[in-house]
């Protein structure tokens, strides 16, 4: 018995079609238009030195060295502060989501259980270290 | 020489299609993450391709909060993808039918 890589055959690949079909008509559209020459960015152009400036609100022309140019944005402030917010709800929410309580205790890995049986580690599928056989997994 | 606009909107919808290709067809909840992935990032592949375009950094800006967008996102669906194992003992999505408490 082999278990060399196989290709997941799970689902139907019928409903990828419809992808398929979407990058068709983006394809067909994208390849009809036409832009002109892209503006770029000066040679001297201090890139990272503007995105910061662009990201506090600073005006870039305090950061910039002798022969740097700055590259012009608008403000991000205020979105930087509400994007900080935005990740401390999403950490905070992870944990909501990953804190296992029973009745009432905070079950955590390393956590003695009142039940011995009951492995805090239930999460890798609950089996014990004793039914795990020896030799190549 | 300048690479034109239509290959960077090329590239972005061939992610972006791979990514919906594999929400479409998939039934892992962690492969559908990682295909969400891919569908944010064909957006900012958009952001700092326009951003090179108009010559203004605004679009960069943007594609590094859409990096926090997709972070914000990872860790709550894993959060999700957790309850759902502890629930459930699998991550396949449409096992998850029932509301189960």
């Amino acid at each position: 018995m082999t278990n060399r890589p196989r290709l997941n055959t799970e689902g139907s690949l019928i409903a990828g079609l419809a992808a398929v079909a979407l990058f068709a008509v983006l394809a067909v559209v994208f390849a009809a238009v036409s832009f002109p020459a892209p503006a770029g960015f000066a040679d001297g152009a201090a890139i990272t030195k503007s995105l910061g400036a662009a990201m506090f609100d600073i005006a870039p022309g305090q950061l910039m060295d002798e022969g740097q140019a700055a590259v012009p944005a608008e403000g991000f402030l205020v979105a930087f502060i509400i994007i900080g917010v935005l990740l401390d709800a999403a950490l905070d929410g992870a944990v909501m989501l990953a804190k296992r309580e029973e009745k009432g205790e905070n079950v955590g890995v390393g956590t003695e259980t009142t039940d011995p049986d009951d492995s805090a580690l239930a999460a890798d599928g609950g089996g014990q270290a004793d039914d795990v056989e020896g030799g190549d997994r | 020489m300048a690479i034109p606009a239509q290959s960077y909107l090329l590239l972005s919808a061939a992610v972006f299609c791979i990514g919906l290709f594999g929400v479409l067809t998939r039934r892992n909840a962690l492969i559908f993450l990682m295909s969400v992935e891919l569908m944010l990032n064909a957006a900012n592949i958009n952001f700092v391709a326009f951003s090179l375009q108009h010559g203004n950094l605004t679009g960069q800006v943007f594609a590094l909060f859409g990096m926090a967008i997709a972070a914000a996102e990872v860790a709550v669906g894993i959060g999700i993808i957790l309850v759902l194992y502890r629930n459930f003992s699998d991550v396949d999505v449409t096992k998850a039918t029932t509301m189960r408490w």
